[in-house]
């Protein structure tokens, strides 16, 4: 299946989001922004799980030593908001667990596919801190503000069914046919799908951040 | 009887029914805290009218929120319903008595300005009727539990108003504008069940279950956390609303940073020990 990127979060048994990932993330972009001859891309975790999200103990130390923290998670979420900005359809296929930072980027997908037994959740708040990547943003646009404060406080992970009655995915498919389901969905998107998800993209969040109308010819 | 003197009594008693309607009010609205969780009762039964649009004056709410160790609040109402909303009677009484009543309806949206600006998780137990004022109550709370059968409504166009204490801002915002219109416009009783369907409430319970259910909520979303951190996603969330998106992850990364620190300095000072 060519024509079909696939970024595969490489660090099992359970993926965790490194600085090196982050970092690798970044470097991505050019690869990826470079490759016109990309159709879509999709998203997966090697092994049994999506990932468990940022490694904590290492981002607590990052931030403890650094004068000014901010510029390096700002940077963080550059390295994978940069996915949602993407001209062309990024899918994320979950398997497994799908936690914290994990779910900000899946969230940052235009599509999310997942199996019946992957488990879900911003666990956050359980370490005393709040989901610092778009996260609360992005969840509660999809759940409404209720579901995401209710499951955001309480921090408790749930399955597959209730990440579909959310809208936090958009479809439950066996765990062995995920991926090839998720490809063949990226085939069947219409050639000019990337150019309508790009002009939604920018009418829904671009026009909102500027208040200026991006015209049809930058697009 | 000169005039100097039928004048101070005028005053008087004009002081003394002031006086008077200030006693009620406090009646009308009652504060406990239970658990760490607040609960306003809006007590004015059976139908819970509100007595003005400063449905609790501002300081003795503000008095009440600023308990250091409350976690959560939680608004319902006594007896049979939530609250039928604005007394119309006393509000064009207000106006005949020449009362300035653009300041009374903002006083109104100050308060719910203020149980927002606290930063706590906001949740309204409905039961009952729950219109025009009420309803503006209920929605600038975060979280809507409602019991089977009850009934929700904007009537105030159909006695020549419209909802003033910014339902017009978050019907719309929480039930998409077409459905607003409707409801507004039309001054219609929606059920429960439509009311689920269009977004407007979140959680469905049995009428016997609707306190218990928001109060256990409340408390099973707030029993581990600092109050720091409760607030810290509360306002990451209105920022949500109230800022460019841009805007609003940066504010986010912020209060992440500020946060990771104190956890690190706890788990340092906890490894120390």
């Amino acid at each position: 299946m060519d024509r079909v990127g696939h970024l595969v979060m490489n660090q099992p048994p359970s993926n965790k989001m490194t600085v090196e990932f982050f970092s690798e993330m970044e470097a991505l972009k050019e690869v990826i922004v470079g490759s016109s001859k990309l159709k879509a891309i999709i998203i997966s975790g090697r092994g049994r799980h999506f990932s468990s999200g940022a490694d904590l103990d290492e981002l607590l130390l990052e931030i403890t030593h650094h004068q000014d923290a901010e510029p390096f998670l700002t940077s963080n979420y550059a390295a994978i908001h940069y996915v949602e900005t993407l001209p062309l359809p990024v899918i994320s296929a979950i398997r497994g667990v799908c936690l914290g930072s994990a779910l900000e980027l899946a969230l940052f997908s235009h599509f999310r596919f997942c199996s019946e037994e992957a488990v879900f959740g911003l666990p956050e708040t359980t370490f005393n801190l709040i989901p610092g990547m778009g996260g609360i943003q992005r969840f509660a646009s999809l759940s409404g503000k209720a579901r995401a404060l209710e499951l955001i406080l309480t921090g408790r992970t749930f399955d597959a069914q209730t990440a579909l009655e959310l809208g936090i995915v958009d479809a439950i498919w066996p765990k062995k046919e995920l991926v090839e389901r998720a490809i063949a969905f990226a085939h069947q998107l219409p050639e000019r799908y990337s150019m309508a998800l790009r002009k939604v993209y920018v009418s829904r969040y671009a026009m909102r951040d500027t208040g200026n109308t991006i015209r049809d010819s930058e697009i | 009887m000169n005039t100097k003197n039928l004048w101070t009594s005028r005053q008087n008693s004009e002081r003394f029914f002031k006086m008077q309607r200030i006693i009620e009010r406090n009646d009308l609205i009652k504060w406990e805290i239970k658990d760490g969780i607040g609960i306003l009762t809006i007590s004015n039964p059976p139908e819970n009218y509100l007595y003005e649009p400063e449905f609790v004056p501002l300081d003795t709410l503000q008095s009440w929120t600023a308990d250091p160790t409350l976690k959560g609040i939680l608004i319902h109402g006594k007896g049979k319903h939530f609250s039928a909303g604005g007394d119309l009677k006393r509000l064009f009484e207000l106006v005949s008595e020449n009362q300035n009543l653009e300041a009374k309806m903002a006083a109104g949206a100050v308060v719910l300005d203020h149980l927002n600006s606290t930063d706590l998780p906001l949740v309204a137990a409905i039961h009952g009727v729950c219109f025009g004022g009420g309803l503006e109550i209920a929605l600038s709370c975060h979280i809507r539990v409602a019991a089977e059968n009850s009934l929700f409504a904007t009537p105030e166009t159909g006695h020549g108003l419209l909802p003033g204490m910014g339902g017009t801002v978050w019907l719309p915002a929480t039930v998409g504008k077409a459905h607003a219109l409707q409801m507004i416009l039309s001054g219609d009783m929606i059920s429960t069940e439509e009311a689920s369907m269009i977004g407007l409430i979140d959680f469905i319970v049995p009428r016997k279950e609707v306190f218990t259910y928001s109060f256990n909520l409340l408390k099973r979303m707030t029993k581990n956390l600092h109050s720091q951190v409760i607030k810290s996603v509360i306002k990451a969330l209105r920022n949500t609303e109230m800022l460019p998106p841009e805007q609003a992850i940066a504010e986010e990364t912020r209060i992440f940073c500020e946060l990771a620190r104190e956890e690190s300095f706890r788990r340092l000072s906890e490894s120390d020990t």
